[in-house]
């Protein structure tokens, strides 16, 4: 009798064990596996994710940087005035006329022309100007492509009727080209 | 005999019950160990998904904002400007360096006063210059000697500033002998 109460508890444990087995089976197939999965998938997400980020604040920061160094490095300011600005004839009738010693300005014309290869745009600026002597015209055409303008003008052409042996007026036609910058 | 036999009988039962015992024990006791395990590992595995996906969810956040901060600084035209001229200044520079009319006109001057020719006219466009010269003197030799003189330095010697193009015409107008003359910039 002892035996036998014995071997049905001993029959009852067995079950519950086998029960438990089965299951911890099921649930870690079901159920474990899947989060498992989830786990994997959500740690190389957050993995491309922070990677991502990474890159983007580095972007960021590089932007920032050029911002502040644009606001605060003077040769940087100054290029972008010279041959970055917009196209403005206020200013452009400003820096003509900036330096005019013994120079009178007598016709200007200003165009817009097309996109360079490097992104600027290209402006032409024709000038007509009587100097009193050579080597005021030679100041002025100095003046026009120096750091005192406030735009730097490339000299494209200039054609005056020199004479070397003398040191009269001149009258002279300037032609020039200037870089803006337009979106 | 039978009682010898009937008492092995029973301790033997009793081994059996022993044994069967304890093998039921140790079959429970790892069926649970597993099931605490499964359940343990997947709280953790539950737990850090959550985190995993707040993280995730942050970056993203993250992402966004950086990529507007990013939008809205390339789209300012002073950043534009500067990255546009940044690439273009060499060449902006030794455009402007090449168009220094002022140098040439200085240089014409000395050229002049060396070879005491007289130039008339100047013309400057596309890196050219162009004059006319004239040497005026009463003795015909001395006269030819300087132009002479001037294209023989320039044939020469590479290390002056300008280039003489081919001359091709002298003209004699009784007093003097002129010709045109060009430069181009030395490279």
């Amino acid at each position: 009798m002892e035996t036998k109460s014995m071997l049905y508890e001993n029959n009852k444990k067995s079950m519950y064990a086998s029960i438990l087995l089965v299951v911890t089976v099921i649930m870690a197939f079901f159920f474990t596996k899947s989060l498992y999965t989830d786990n994997i998938e959500a740690s190389t997400n957050l993995e491309l994710s922070n990677n991502q980020a990474t890159e983007l604040k580095t972007k960021l920061d590089e932007l920032t940087t050029i911002k502040e160094s644009i606001s605060k490095d003077e040769k940087t300011k100054k290029d972008i005035a010279w041959f970055g600005s917009n196209f403005r004839e206020d200013k452009i009738i400003d820096s003509i006329f900036g330096s005019k010693d013994g120079i009178a300005i007598n016709d200007i014309s200003i165009e817009k022309w097309s996109k360079l290869p490097n992104w600027l745009m290209m402006g032409n600026i024709s000038v007509n100007i009587e100097a009193n002597k050579l080597d005021l015209l030679n100041k002025y055409l100095k003046y026009l492509s120096s750091n005192e303008n406030n735009i730097k003008y490339v000299i494209k052409s200039v054609a005056f009727p020199f004479d070397s042996r003398t040191d009269l007026p001149v009258t002279a036609s300037i032609n020039l080209w200037m870089y803006y910058f337009a979106k | 005999m039978e009682k010898t036999n009937l008492r092995n009988n029973t301790e033997e039962n009793q081994d059996m019950t022993a044994t069967l015992k304890g093998k039921s024990w140790v079959y429970l006791t790892i069926s649970i160990i597993l099931f605490t395990l499964v359940i343990i590992a997947s709280i953790y595995l539950y737990v850090s998904n959550l985190n995993l996906w707040k993280s995730i969810e942050k970056a993203k956040s993250d992402i966004t904002g950086f990529q507007d901060q990013i939008t809205k600084l390339e789209n300012n035209s002073e950043i534009l400007a500067y990255n546009t001229v940044k690439l273009a200044i060499p060449e902006i520079e030794k455009n402007i360096l090449a168009s220094q009319v002022y140098i040439y006109i200085d240089e014409l001057k000395s050229i002049s006063k060396k070879y005491s020719l007289d130039f008339s006219g100047f013309s400057y466009q596309d890196w050219k210059i162009s004059t006319s010269a004239v040497s005026s003197l009463t003795k015909e030799k001395d006269s030819v000697e300087k132009i002479s003189r001037l294209i023989k330095d320039y044939r020469d010697e590479n290390k002056n500033m300008f280039v003489l193009s081919p001359v091709s015409n002298i003209s004699w107008d009784y007093l003097k002998r002129s010709f045109e003359i060009s430069f181009e910039l030395s490279k």
